[in-house]
């Protein structure tokens, strides 16, 4: 679990980094228009392809953090071993789907790369994007399978990893 | 196998699925794989699931959300909330019920940063719960205040609540940004009543604050003068025709990590808090639009709202029943679904039933009109606030619950249902008079 969880956050480094690449380009965008009358033709694009990025790879730390929202309305089922077993089942269904994300993802990287299909202004090309978000949702599917496992050998799952110490912990 | 058959099937996966807690946008996608996979292949229904993704991933307009939200967890972590909190307790401290009141002002500052409603209740509660203990306030007064507070965040602009609507139904941001202005403003004074009641009828719950000097005063509201600033600019540009909401969102964010950076409080450590934040709420609210745009489309394959509407002409109801009866269901699903998900799972069966009833004639509106599309939107987002401060699944409850750690979930239900109430005057307002959300849209932007 370990190893996944640091590539998890090394993932959701890159999302973050792409995440204020988005809002550096948009502000830059807006300051060439007004100040210097020459917008940045390419923020649209720049944005176009970015997004999936900072999507796709904060993914599996959001899985990790258990960020999504669910209906707790019957959060228990039962004894704690069936809770196990029903947890590790939805994990493994959850694999299941980032898996058919990831496959179709890479089945549509080869087609984008073989029709040289790219953003309108620029030129960016979408295969590595697609490559990109194949990695994100593959990555996303083996760290679910880790959790189911930890499910049902009715262990608990160790603490979300962090990109940075908490600010509590940090006062602290 | 009929249309609706599959549709009720896939319905009836997705709640098993959700039963399950598999998370909801994830049980959206697996519900419209296989109703897809059985109208059309399972090649179609995985290229369908891909291209949904694509497309929702690389939406320009849907830049704003990552964009607003990390604004909000900027000002958070800044410390900005602070210095709102003190300028609310500055102008409106000496009424009574001071710094319950000074809350609500705060809560609806940071709102017009935010688009967050749990973003707002953290960053204020953290502020102000402590401050409204050590005066002696009564503990289910304060956490009422900042649990029912915080939910303007994503009633006044900039609102993730709308952005998310706005993509649902093709419908423009910054119409509905202007939509929610008013009625954010009204629930706000709403709130200010409330507190205002309890404060005559016990006094005893929210003892008299600090008194402040013309220089103090002067003084608390010139720290809020950058906020201030950052509000003018990001809002103000939209509306201006300055910016469009995604350049007022990047524009916003920027400015917000100056201000962060003049500050002391302000560390690298909070900043990356800030994004991994800004991350998880991203791919919440991604995933969930991915989730509804993969099974809605089932459901008008499934032509299950016109089976719904066909049912409703057949008990003959007549409008005002059937909008307190959708807004009933609407409330009563609230207490147990997110409203986020509440609103991607209903929106696409609800809003054709709506258009296609007496709901418009009722209102004065022409059907599948845009103005009837941004009122229902304004009255969904007043119901999504409701969701979230209604026992039992209320997230802002369990925010204020994680700062107050020592106050009893019954205490903090209590302390809601004044505010829960004053929401339910807001609903009805809004029915009764739609202008209060449709004058500034139609007036601005015709």
């Amino acid at each position: 679990m370990k190893w996944l969880d640091r590539a998890a956050v090394a993932m959701a480094f890159v999302a973050g980094a792409a995440l204020l690449l988005v809002a550096a380009v948009t502000l830059a965008d807006v300051g060439m228009r007004y100040l210097f009358l020459r917008p940045l033709l390419s923020a649209p694009d720049i944005l176009q392809v970015t997004m999936p990025v900072v999507v796709m790879l904060a993914l599996p730390l959001a899985t990790r953090a258990d960020s999504h929202i669910a209906v707790d309305l019957f959060a228990s089922l039962g004894s704690a071993r069936v809770n196990a077993i029903r947890d590790a089942l939805i994990k493994v269904a959850l694999a299941g789907l980032s898996l058919v994300l990831a496959w179709g993802c890479w089945e549509r990287s080869g087609e984008a790369a073989l029709f040289g299909e790219a953003t309108n202004m620029v030129a960016l090309p979408f295969a590595p994007i697609f490559a990109i978000m194949t990695i994100g949702c593959a990555a996303n599917a083996v760290l679910l399978v880790a959790e189911a496992a930890f499910h049902l050998a009715g262990l608990a799952l160790p603490p979300a990893p962090q990109l940075a110490p908490s600010p509590d912990e940090e006062n602290s | 196998m009929s249309p609706a058959m599959i549709g009720y099937l896939s319905i009836g996966l997705l709640v098993v699925l959700m039963a399950l807690r598999m998370p909801v946008a994830f049980a959206m996608m697996a519900a419209g794989l296989f109703g897809i996979s059985i109208f059309s292949g399972w090649n179609v229904a995985v290229s369908t699931f891909v291209s949904e993704t694509w497309s929702t991933a690389t939406y320009y307009e849907l830049v704003v959300i990552p964009l607003f939200v990390l604004m909000g967890n900027l000002a958070g972590a800044a410390g900005l909330s602070r210095d709102l909190y003190a300028g609310a307790n500055a102008l409106v401290g000496n009424m009574r019920g001071g710094l319950a009141q000074a809350t609500v002002v705060g809560c609806t500052g940071f709102a017009a940063l935010s688009g967050s409603s749990v973003a707002s209740a953290v960053t204020l509660g953290k502020v102000a719960l402590p401050e409204m203990k050590r005066y002696g306030y009564d503990q289910r007064l304060s956490a009422g205040t900042v649990a029912a507070g915080g939910t303007l965040g994503i009633l006044i602009p900039p609102s993730t609540g709308f952005v998310l609507y706005a993509i649902l139904t093709q419908e423009s941001i910054g119409r509905l940004f202007l939509a929610g202005v008013l009625p954010g403003l009204m629930l706000a004074g709403l709130f200010m009543l409330a507190i205002l009641v309890i404060s005559y009828v016990r006094p005893d719950f929210c003892p008299p604050g600090r008194k402040f000097t013309g220089r103090e005063k002067l003084k608390a509201m010139l720290r809020g003068g950058p906020v201030l600033g950052i509000i003018v600019l990001t809002i103000g540009g939209i509306y201006g025709g300055v910016f469009t909401p995604v350049e007022a969102a990047g524009v916003g964010a920027g400015l917000t990590f100056a201000v962060a950076l003049t500050r002391r409080e302000f560390s690298w450590r909070k900043g990356v808090a800030a994004v991994q934040d800004t991350l998880y709420t991203t791919v919440m609210i991604y995933l969930v639009i991915i989730g509804a745009n993969v099974f809605g489309p089932l459901i008008s394959l499934a032509q299950i709202p016109q089976g719904i509407v066909e049912l409703i002409e057949a008990a003959n109801l007549g409008a005002p029943a059937l909008l307190i009866v959708i807004l009933g269901v609407f409330i009563f699903l609230g207490m147990f679904l997110d409203g986020f998900a509440m609103m991607v799972l209903l929106l696409p069966i609800v809003l054709p039933i709506v258009q296609a009833s007496g709901i418009p004639e009722l209102l004065g509106l022409a059907p599948g009109s845009s103005e009837l599309t941004i009122w229902f939107g304004v009255v969904m987002v007043v119901v999504l606030e409701m969701a979230l401060i209604s026992p039992p699944v209320g997230m802002n409850v369990f925010v204020v619950k994680n700062v107050a750690r020592d106050m009893s979930m019954r205490d903090i239900y209590t302390g809601i249902v004044p505010f829960w109430v004053m929401m339910l005057v807001a609903l009805a307002l809004l029915v009764i008079f739609p202008a209060i959300a449709l004058y500034l849209p139609t007036s601005m932007m015709g």
